[in-house]
């Protein structure tokens, strides 16, 4: 088994196998990237933008659940069936806390509306609560409702389905398994030739598979359903500016049901409400809402983040090397590391 | 193009609009009034991204037929090779059912005029319209009609009457005919014709499109400002083009005082039931 070890790889000093390490990584981001960006595949012919475009499935398109439940909360304090609860004066003088929501009729069900309406009316039914606190009791129930919306978008071609997701998972996972497995060979290596410290091996590749992770992280929107989005976005263009959404006027597609402030909603998220009468709700729902409603990231691929948090960082080999500093331009020059290699590369 | 197409061939597309971009607000709100849109070609040549999206958008949810403002075919110093390179790029892009330009000149010895311009029906112009035309089909295939125009007056040195002139065009060059019936209007009551009898004398089969939209009637004159709703006496002319002629498309051309796109919906289905009824 000598060859295992005793090679030219093997027994590589520690700056000449971070050199190329180094390479080893570009090599693999540029395959991460690739498979990032690289759409599912989706029906090749254009999905044409429906009569009646529903704001729901456009903001679950956009950006998964967090997007569903922010377009039906700010339907119903548009509609007026949820109002701002003033907090008290004296007891709160002091501290800033966040505004609270209660129904406006305690009797409401919310049965004339979608059942996501009538999960959130349910949800705020007996305290008034904050969007966040409304956004977690509801979660679960928003969850399973959402499947049927995620049904339909994946039978569009929309979204990628479940046999393409775990595809990508595969494709990521190999990514990762393909970057680190030199890492992982060397610190075999280098433990067998006695060097313990590598601390810099270990670091490297837990940051290049961090980094690969999110090189190569990409939304579940299908080519077809990136172009419907875009497609939306310019056929409604008007609709973003509170001002100009007056011009619309009630039609064959919106009502007392639909209104354009909701549509606007699915289609560009919380911005759509900025500088309009429901402005204040930007604060509700805090800066990050207002973040993630306009670059969501309710579809970053879960499976790649999952990755990143656990598997590959497990090593925990931080002890032993030589600091951080240690395998620094000067450090691992040719006087510093020898022979024997840079402490830190176990080299 | 070969000579042997037959305009017979070509789709219908229904009744639409011209699309200016203020309709696009309530373009995809009104969908079920509009079949198709008609492109002004010079407005979709520029390569920024949010024309070509755009372009793009219209493209995946209509039919569109691009028309040209300013190819110019009746310039005796043929035709602009940059701005006849867009038009072909457009609709190699857009690949269209059909294509649309006039029957006048925007520019003369290089300088461009800026406006519509009648040409003088004569042989000679006949001769440059061939040679232009030639040029232009041996870039594209996509069949090419030829839109009549007002004439705010007229040479002296006519060779041909008005009905000769187009159906020498057409038989020359195998185009189709885009009959502006408002045009058509204001020409026959400017210059007291009877359009009807000028409509019978065009090849019926090469009537494949309309334009429509109301006349200004000022100092005398009548005028195709493109901002009125539609009179009585042009819907009853262009009853009398659909019954007649072999139309494949109407489109409603507003560009000045525009108004809110729904209130354009009724002329859209009044065409459209004439379409329906006498096409």
């Amino acid at each position: 088994m000598d060859w295992l070890f005793d090679n030219p790889i093997g027994k590589m000093s520690g700056p000449a196998f971070l050199t190329l390490y180094a390479v080893w990584f570009i090599f693999w981001l540029f395959v991460a990237r690739y498979v990032g960006t690289s759409k599912p595949a989706s029906p090749p012919n254009p999905l044409s933008i429906p009569l009646n475009p529903n704001p729901f499935h456009i903001a679950y398109l956009r950006g998964g659940i967090p997007e569903v439940f922010r377009t039906v909360f700010v339907d119903l304090v548009e509609k007026k069936r949820l109002i701002e609860v003033e907090p008290d004066r004296k007891l709160y003088r002091f501290v800033s806390i966040p505004t609270k929501w209660v129904l406006a009729n305690p009797m409401d069900l919310g049965q004339d509306l979608t059942q996501f309406h009538a999960i959130l009316i349910n949800g705020l039914r007996h305290n008034p609560c904050s969007i966040q606190d409304a956004m977690m009791q509801t979660r679960n129930e928003f969850a399973r409702k959402g499947l049927e919306l995620r049904i339909t978008l994946e039978t569009l071609g929309l979204i990628q389905n479940e046999r393409q997701l775990r595809r990508f998972q595969a494709l990521s996972l190999a990514t990762i398994i393909g970057f680190s497995s030199l890492g992982i060979y060397k610190l075999l290596a280098a433990i067998t030739h006695g060097h313990f410290n590598i601390f810099l091996l270990v670091a490297g590749t837990f940051v290049g598979a961090v980094m690969l992770i999110l090189v190569g992280q990409r939304t579940a929107i299908t080519e077809r359903g990136s172009q419907y989005l875009k497609d939306l976005r310019i056929a409604f263009s008007a609709l973003k500016s509170p001002s100009r959404r007056r011009d619309y006027l009630p039609n064959n597609v919106f009502s007392d049901q639909l209104s354009p402030t909701v549509l606007a909603m699915g289609i560009f998220g919380l911005i759509a409400i900025q500088n309009s009468e429901l402005d204040p709700l930007l604060h509700a729902f805090g800066p990050q809402g207002l973040a993630a409603s306009s670059h969501p990231t309710g579809w970053t691929n879960q499976i790649a983040s999952g990755c990143g948090s656990g598997g590959c960082g497990s090593g925990g080999c931080g002890s032993g090397g030589c600091g951080s500093g240690g395998c620094g331009s000067g450090g691992c020059g040719s006087g510093g590391c020898g022979s024997g290699g840079c402490g830190g590369c176990g080299g | 193009m070969g000579n042997k197409f037959s305009f017979a061939t070509l789709p219908m597309l229904g009744v639409g609009i011209g699309y200016r971009q203020p309709f696009r607000n309530q373009l995809f709100l009104q969908r079920t009034a509009i079949d198709f849109l008609e492109l002004v070609a010079d407005h979709f040549f520029s390569i920024s991204l949010s024309s070509q999206d755009e372009l793009a958008c219209l493209q995946r949810n209509f039919p569109t037929i691009p028309h040209g403002l300013a190819l110019s075919l009746g310039s005796a110093d043929g035709l602009d090779p940059v701005y006849t390179k867009h038009f072909v790029q457009l609709l190699n892009s857009l690949q269209p059912a059909w294509c649309s330009d006039h029957i006048a000149f925007t520019r003369a010895n290089g300088i461009d005029i800026g406006h519509l311009t009648p040409l003088p029906k004569t042989r000679a112009s006949l001769r440059v319209l061939r040679h232009n035309i030639t040029a232009f089909q041996d870039q594209s295939p996509i069949p090419l009609l030829l839109e009549n125009i007002t004439e705010p007056f007229r040479y002296h040195d006519d060779q041909y009457g008005d009905a000769d002139f187009l159906c020498e065009i057409c038989e020359q060059n195998n185009v189709g005919i885009l009959m502006d019936v408002t045009n058509l209007f204001i020409n026959s009551q400017n210059y007291r014709f009877d359009p009807i009898t000028f409509l019978h004398r065009l090849p019926r089969e090469r009537l494949v499109q309309l334009h429509f939209v109301g006349a200004r009637y000022t100092e005398g004159q009548w005028h195709d400002a493109h901002s009125t709703p539609t009179q009585e006496e042009i819907w009853q002319l262009l009853t009398e083009v659909v019954k007649y002629g072999s139309v494949k498309g109407i489109i409603l051309e507003r560009d000045l005082n525009i108004p809110d796109l729904s209130e354009l919906v009724p002329e859209l289905q009044r065409a459209r039931t004439i379409l329906e009824e006498f096409g």
